[in-house]
């Protein structure tokens, strides 16, 4: 067989998608859309920097005594527990984010 | 004439870029059909390569702000098209044996004299469906899509030893097994 007389035949191989293609694809794209979770980077970083806000403020009132001109005396330990779960909080955030993050990915 | 097609490919990406989900419609209707036939060049079943195709341009959807205008559309998506079917073709772990196939088109010596195009395509399409999914696609590219070895790579990424290797047995077997379905007949499809 010659060489442009098998392009012919290929080119007649062409196949066409059903009728209804265009149209399901076009809601897939808008359902997929509606459903589409905020950015994974964005709510990390507003997370983290919620987190960052809150240890650097505590650890101020901690380790200064005098803060604004008001005397502060606070127990250490509380404010210690605070720091932890508030850490304990954002990583868990975060854990969540990433997870569904996958799921709608997938 | 590819250059222009290239061009109105870029332009139809910068109109979806900027919000025109329209452009994206287009898109699809002019590169849905040669798609489709390379998936289904290495998946061999029409409608599962149709859902690898849907899950490819909602990949593209998503995707099509990182395009950089410095290659070709057509080749980024057919590179997409590629991967995902040989992927899918990986998760099947089977192929469709050709026994089935050779159920869907049952040719006759009545229909083959009055062969229309629409019978001409389910001969070739049949006769594709016996190549292995490279050659079947290989063939396609290089015939249908008319690329270039350098571009067929950088789609495949197939060495180009492999790609003419896979090109001169895929002719020598599509020539096979449309002698052995047409006989003489083979003539109307010249």
């Amino acid at each position: 067989m010659k060489e442009e007389q098998l392009k012919k035949i290929i080119q007649k191989s062409a196949i066409e998608t059903s009728d209804d293609f265009l149209n399901n694809l076009m809601h897939s794209i808008e359902a997929k859309q509606k459903m589409r979770q905020p950015s994974f980077w964005w709510s990390f970083k507003t997370v983290l920097m919620i987190c960052m806000l809150l240890v650097m403020v505590i650890s101020f009132l901690l380790f200064k005594d005098v803060t604004f001109g008001v005397a502060t005396n606070i127990p250490k330990t509380p404010v210690f527990v605070i720091i932890t779960a508030a850490l304990l909080f954002g990583i868990n955030h975060i854990m969540r984010l990433n997870e569904n993050q996958k799921k709608s990915i997938g | 004439m590819k250059s222009n097609q290239a061009k109105e490919d870029y332009e139809l990406i910068r109109k979806i870029n900027e919000g025109d989900a329209t452009a994206f419609r287009q898109l699809v209707y002019k590169h849905k059909d040669v798609s489709l036939s390379l998936a289904q060049s290495i998946l061999k079943d029409v409608a599962i390569a149709e859902d690898v195709l849907q899950d490819v341009f909602i990949k593209v959807y998503r995707k099509l702000h990182t395009f950089k205008f410095k290659a070709s559309f057509s080749t980024w998506l057919y590179r997409i098209v590629v991967n995902t079917s040989y992927n899918e073709l990986k998760k099947q772990k089977h192929n469709i044996s050709v026994d089935a196939l050779d159920d869907t088109y049952n040719i006759t010596s009545e229909n083959k004299d009055l062969m229309g195009e629409q019978d001409q395509k389910k001969y070739i399409n049949l006769a594709l469906q016996k190549l292995r999914p490279d050659e079947a696609l290989l063939l396609r590219l290089f015939y249908l899509c008319e690329l270039s070895i350098k571009e067929i790579e950088d789609i495949t990424s197939f060495k180009p030893s492999k790609i003419k290797v896979d090109l001169h047995r895929g002719r020598e077997h599509i020539g096979f097994h449309l002698k052995q379905l047409l006989g003489k007949d083979l003539k109307h499809l010249l």
